[in-house]
């Protein structure tokens, strides 16, 4: 996805540079021994550091905290199943110098928010808050808030140089000329990974405490591939499950589906597309179909469909599902799964026919159509063939 | 955005970035099913190859390749109307510039990669805005106008994917979608309904796309031929907020029929992210409920399902009228298919059938009044030379360098090979594979030189000095036995014949310097006639620097050497043959015992 959060560690780190102060927070990997940080007595601040929004509400973020007390709360994270925690020293500072600064690219420029008065109760100051839109020209000129030029000027080159999206500190404390994050998100371009210093993929955070092992597989094939491939698990005890290409059509099959049926009978979301070759395919359909089969629903059926592709080819990527299916062929027909199919683009015939066959030879109930059978009617199909 | 001028051109000129065979034969395809007299690609950009094979109907063709735009000869350059960018995310941005920087009388373009950052697609919205040109993408499929042009893969990738879609024929009903399949999907929709499009565009499920699909839509309401417009949009993004304020304002009513896909996500709790960028609603008024609203208060047809916009397209194709038949269209897509690359491609002879041709001439007609030496000219140039004056000097410099005493090494070693009892084409081959860097292959190395600081504006005493400060020697430069005082005479006899242009001007003053160190390093007859065919190709036959390049790349100027001194191996071989001269043996007292 475009637009990834990265760790706040990261995120910290980054600010540390532009603002001159030495950051001493600790990362902590909470899959690996958490019992010996080597923390010095004192007072802490603990977190878990994830795309978590409202963290302070979960009680995700722990403060004045011993050296003991940090131990304790990172393994509680842990045994709630996330997966990277924060430790920083307690910063005490006065609540009056809490303030809030977030950017946001748009695609006028660089907007920016401030408030004189940040903190937890933000959401109460609304009214306080300032907005200020600058060009990608970098011109500061135009600003109308509160907030010192100097800070923006250096906030907006991180910014950019950072290829951020979103980046907010709330609060920021500002004593003086010191300027203390205590609290930072920030919101990357994960294409511009190339062209930036300051991160790597290795910051990103998921907003999820842990993935689904499908989701976690499909993602880590999507990394390897050109071709787009998306794995969502919506409900595992699912009926229908979904094997579908295009980011369009397969928004417009779901769309279909919710509109005929009850939307908790779709055990997953996702797509493969961008010509992925016979391999990935595989792959991806392994994952899909092993979902189904963990599926705990009495009735199921599988739908393999999509628009007229422009340039994924049909007959290979077909291949690959068709392989995937094969492996799992008895548990498929212990099951009783059902299969529908509507797909076109290059080399149709041929692949419907790999599948048409495929799927009589095995004596798999199917309904294979080509373009002849709208995506309308397709979902109609699957939906009957789940009530039947 | 206007695309009249498209439409009014009968040759439109497009490159792709990127060797994508997909898009660029089914660019080809499309142009020919259309009955184009010839294909709208005129070069591939970015490739390390300077051809590349494709098919025009039947027929092998290669297309030129180039490693950058910079290199496409001028007159090329201006014929481009279109481009499409086929590379990486990474490159695109690049591509665009160079693209936008070096097309004089570029109209738009498309970007088909995904992981184009966000800064950078906004960047490329500013500069396509500045020149007044299009660019749709990132993550396009890109864009076709019905029978005009097709750039990227929209509408497909097979010829029969083409006649199947009905875009090779002007339709009335323009399409224009977030997605890239939906966009297909539509096309192939509407085909099926019997109708055509009047052109579409794939815009691409990015946040920031280039070209924006509130502006397709306003190049649908002005466009004369468009009677219908087909939307498909998704949650996420206020684009449709921007389409109904446009239609609100418009004067130019014609029916938009819509559907917003995503309306699924409002059930979710926490929706998932979509297969796009931008498929997620970040406020209410990006809903696809809000957004479908807001469009069917300005009088679209909003549809409430992807059945129910089938439903109401089928009615506009309708009463649109229906199209001919297609059946022979699919037969002329069905032999695009069978097609194969031939092993070989080549542009010297044919033979069919006994019917034998050298470059396209029948043979009797070509050798016709030609002298030999013009024969080969041709061939190995691949075309007839334009000037007397060049097959003039090729001609003497056979002559010139047909052979140089038996002492050289290639006539020595064709001699030996000869009184080894080996037959003609034994001697002949030892002697050529004897040609090389220090014995009479040394004139492409020359020219290569040559070519390369005057074209770089080097002066002589820095192309001197850069041989010397790596103590390399420069080809073309020095000889065994001639000096300045003696100097050899085909060098001079070549210079009194002939015009010295900017290239052997060069090699003369490097000459000069090189000359006045030691009076063995004059201009040899490999630099000079290295140069001196520098000149002539530019001079006289009006090739382009990069057609120069391209030339010297082959080799082309060794092969005078090659096949000239064929004569001498020959010569020598036959002789030692005549005399009858039995096995050579090196004299004992010619070899020194080192241990």
């Amino acid at each position: 996805m475009a637009r990834v959060k990265i760790s706040e560690f990261r995120a910290k780190n980054l600010l540390s540079q532009v603002f001159g102060f030495e950051y001493t927070g600790v990362s902590v990997d909470l899959s690996k021994d958490i019992s010996q940080l080597g923390l010095t007595e004192g007072n802490y601040v603990v977190k878990v550091d994830q795309a978590v929004k409202k963290r302070n509400q979960f009680g995700l973020v722990k403060l004045n905290r011993n050296a003991s007390q940090v131990i304790d709360d990172l393994k509680d994270f842990a045994e709630q199943g996330y997966s990277h925690g924060l430790v920083e020293p307690f910063f005490e500072h006065d609540q009056k110098d809490e303030h809030f600064v977030a950017m946001q690219l748009t695609d006028a420029g660089v907007e920016l928010q401030y408030s004189s008065q940040g903190g937890v109760n933000i959401e109460d100051n609304k009214e306080t808050l300032q907005s200020c839109l600058f060009g990608f020209d970098s011109d500061i000129s135009t600003n109308t808030t509160d907030l010192n030029p100097d800070v923006i000027r250096k906030l907006l080159d991180l910014f950019e140089t950072n290829q951020m999206t979103y980046l907010e500190i709330n609060p920021l404390v500002i004593q003086g000329d010191k300027i203390t994050p205590l609290d930072a998100a920030v919101e990357i371009d994960s294409s511009a990974e190339f062209f930036a210093q300051g991160w790597s993929s290795a910051d990103f955070r998921a907003p999820k405490k842990t993935l689904h092992p499908a989701e976690h597989a499909i993602e880590e094939l999507a990394s390897t591939t050109p071709a787009s491939l998306v794995l969502k698990v919506l409900n595992p005890d699912g009926n229908l499950f979904l094997l579908l290409s295009g980011g369009g059509a397969s928004v417009v099959i779901l769309d279909e589906i919710a509109s005929l049926a009850d939307k908790d009978i779709i055990g997953n979301y996702g797509e493969y597309s961008g010509n992925p070759n016979e391999e990935d395919t595989y792959l991806y359909t392994k994952q899909v179909v092993r979902l189904m089969l963990d599926s705990k629903a009495e009735k199921k059926v599988l739908l393999i469909a999509g628009g007229v592709a422009n340039f994924t080819d049909v007959a290979k990527t077909f291949k690959g599902v068709i392989r995937a299916l094969d492996e799992n062929i008895d548990e498929l027909k212990n099951q009783g799964i059902k299969v529908v199919v509507r797909r076109g683009g290059p080399n149709q015939e041929q692949g419907l026919k790999l599948m048409k066959d495929f799927l009589d030879s095995k004596g798999v109930t199917s309904k294979v159509s080509g373009t002849e059978l709208s995506i309308g009617a397709t979902v109609k199909t699957a939906i009957e063939e789940l009530n039947s | 955005m206007n695309i009249d001028g498209l439409k009014g051109k009968q040759n439109l000129g497009a490159v792709v970035f990127g060797n994508h065979p997909g898009i660029i034969q089914s660019t080809l395809d499309f142009d020919y099913l259309s009955g184009k007299n010839q294909p709208s690609i005129r070069a591939i950009i970015g490739v390390q190859r300077k051809s590349l094979r494709y098919f025009w109907g039947k027929k092998e063709i290669v297309l030129p390749g180039y490693i950058s735009l910079k290199e496409v000869p001028a007159d090329v350059l201006e014929e481009i109307d279109l481009f499409a960018v086929a590379q990486s995310g990474r490159r695109a941005i690049s591509a665009c510039e160079e693209a936008i920087g070096l097309l004089p009388n570029v109209v738009g373009g498309m970007v088909f990669a995904e992981g184009v950052t966000e800064r950078h697609a906004l960047k490329l919205r500013e500069l396509a805005k500045q020149k007044n040109i299009f660019i749709l993408g990132p993550a396009s499929v890109g864009f076709l106008i019905s029978g005009v042009c097709k750039i990227g893969a929209i509408g497909g990738t097979l010829a029969s994917q083409i006649t199947k879609s009905r875009i090779t024929k002007a339709g009335s009903t323009a399409v224009i979608s977030t997605s890239g399949g939906v966009t297909n999907e539509l096309i192939n929709m509407i085909a099926g309904f019997g109708g055509s499009v009047s052109f579409a565009g794939a815009i691409g499920g990015e946040r920031y796309p280039i070209l924006k699909p509130v502006d397709l839509v306003s190049l649908a309401l002005n466009d004369q031929q468009t009677k219908a417009i087909v939307f498909f949009g998704e949650v996420g993004g206020r684009d449709e907020y921007e389409i109904a304020e446009l239609l609100k304002n418009s004067a130019n009513t014609k029916p938009l029929i819509c559907y917003i896909a995503g309306k699924v996500a409002e059930s979710f709790e926490d929706a998932p992210q979509f297969g796009h960028a931008k498929a997620m609603a970040h406020d209410p008024s990006e809903t696809a409920s809000a957004k479908r609203q807001v469009l069917a208060s300005v009088g679209a047809k909003v549809a409430d399902s992807f059945s129910n916009f089938e439903q109401l397209i089928k009615e506009t194709v309708a009463e649109g009228g229906q199209m001919d038949d297609n059946n022979t269209m699919n037969d002329q897509a069905s032999d695009l298919e069978n097609r194969k690359h031939a092993m070989f491609v080549n542009n010297v002879s044919s033979d069919k059938g006994g019917d034998v041709r050298i470059l396209g001439k029948e043979l009797i007609e070509f050798v016709g009044n030609k002298s030999l030496s013009q024969v080969a000219l041709s061939m190995f140039l691949g075309h007839e030379p334009k000037s007397p004056e060049f097959s003039r000097f090729f001609d003497l410099s056979l002559r010139l360098l047909v052979d140089h005493g038996p002492q050289v090494s290639g006539a020595v070693n064709t001699m030996v090979t000869a009184r080894a009892g080996r037959d003609l084409t034994a001697g002949l081959a030892t002697g050529l594979l004897t040609i090389g860097p220090r014995f009479g292959g040394a004139i492409n190395q020359a020219a290569q030189n040559w070519l390369q600081a005057v074209a770089s504006g080097e002066s002589p005493q820095d192309f001197v000095e850069r041989f010397a400060s790596k103590k390399e020697y420069i080809a073309g430069i020095g000889h065994k036995k001639y000096r300045v005082d003696s100097p050899d005479p085909r060098v001079t006899k070549l210079l009194a014949e002939f015009k010295t242009g900017d290239y052997t001007n060069f090699a003369l003053e490097v000459e000069k310097i090189t000359s006045n160190k030691k009076a063995q390093l004059i201009l040899n007859v490999d630099g000079l006639i290295g140069a001196l065919t520098l000149d002539m190709l530019a001079e006289e036959e009006g090739y382009s620097l990069e057609q120069i390049k391209a030339l010297v790349d082959t080799e082309f100027c060794n092969a005078i050497f090659v096949y000239a001194r064929t004569v001498g191996f020959i010569a020598h071989y036959l002789d030692q043959k005549r005399l009858d001269e039995a096995l050579f043996r090196l004299p004992d007292d010619q070899i020194t015992d080192l241990q």
